[in-house]
């Protein structure tokens, strides 16, 4: 790969499932890491971090979904605390996706043109999105947490700088 | 020791703070800001022997940060901790005098080696 063919979005969703098994393999100390599908089938009551990654070319945004059991128990990993308020738990899962896509950038380092990555921000809802171009995701297993990650990348036509509202 | 661990979570903030203790770095007294002006001000009142800096931040980023403590000749020793990890970033760090750089998500033996010869 090189800047002239910058990476496509399965090679940004695989550079992201590895830093997923970076994270639960360093701070959160999970074995259990496993992948287990890629459709899109986000969780009825979600729970969704989301980061924006920008570039003259592209637009991409990561999205790191699951259910509020799910953010408990990866949440209580990665703080090493049993009790967490909702508070505490919607600061640590934006974290998790800052480092999920710091790292997913990192692992593509020198295969891409630069590109910022803004803010992460934490909501219940997935995002209203304009059509994307194309958008890809993989289904993992964090320990007993089902987690879905998502990429939706658009061509980007100029404008935004992509920043979320910080959290 | 003081340190001053800037980050805008407080959940990196707590976690920083407990890979510390855990790599033995227990005689360390820190304060915590929340993003880079919050940083320049603690910076004047606690007078931290060292500072930890995220890149990515509200307000005030920790690259413009390390930037203000060079150009002031401040004899503070500073570095990062950030998910941000690219050769780019890394050279950008180092010409503003970062003293080291950790990428996150990073362990206990990260910190070991990157502080030793900082921190002990």
């Amino acid at each position: 790969m090189s800047h002239e063919s910058a990476p496509s979005i399965r090679e940004w969703l695989g550079a992201a499932e590895r830093a997923a098994e970076e994270l639960a393999s360093t701070i959160l100390g999970i074995e259990d890491f496993q992948i287990t599908g890629h459709a899109l089938e986000p969780p009825e009551s979600l729970v969704g971090g989301y980061i924006n990654l920008n570039n003259d070319l592209i637009r991409l945004k990561l999205g790191v979904l699951t259910d509020p059991e799910g953010c408990l128990e990866v949440t209580r990993l990665f703080l090493g605390m049993e009790t967490i308020s909702l508070e505490e738990q919607a600061d640590a899962w934006g974290e998790i996706v800052n480092i999920l896509a710091g790292t997913m950038k990192r692992n593509l380092d020198g295969h891409s043109a630069p590109i910022q990555m803004g803010l992460p921000s934490v909501a219940k809802d997935l995002p209203t999105l304009p059509a994307p171009d194309e958008i890809a995701a993989t289904n993992l297993t964090l320990g007993k947490a089902k987690v879905t990650l998502m990429l939706v990348k658009h061509q980007n036509h100029g404008g935004s700088n992509g920043n979320e509202t910080p959290r | 020791m003081k340190i001053l661990i800037v980050d805008d979570s407080k959940a990196m903030r707590m976690i920083i703070r407990r890979i510390l203790r855990q790599a033995g770095f227990q005689d360390v007294d820190a304060e915590e800001a929340v993003n880079g002006k919050d940083a320049l001000e603690k910076i004047k009142t606690v007078a931290p022997d060292l500072v930890f800096l995220d890149w990515n931040m509200p307000e005030m980023n920790g690259i413009e940060v390390a930037q203000n403590l060079k150009q002031s000749g401040s004899p503070i020793k500073y570095g990062f901790v950030t998910s941000e990890g690219t050769q780019e970033m890394k050279q950008l760090a180092m010409d503003a005098g970062a003293n080291f750089f950790i990428c996150k998500p990073f362990t206990v033996e990260t910190f070991q080696s990157e502080l030793a010869g900082i921190l002990s």
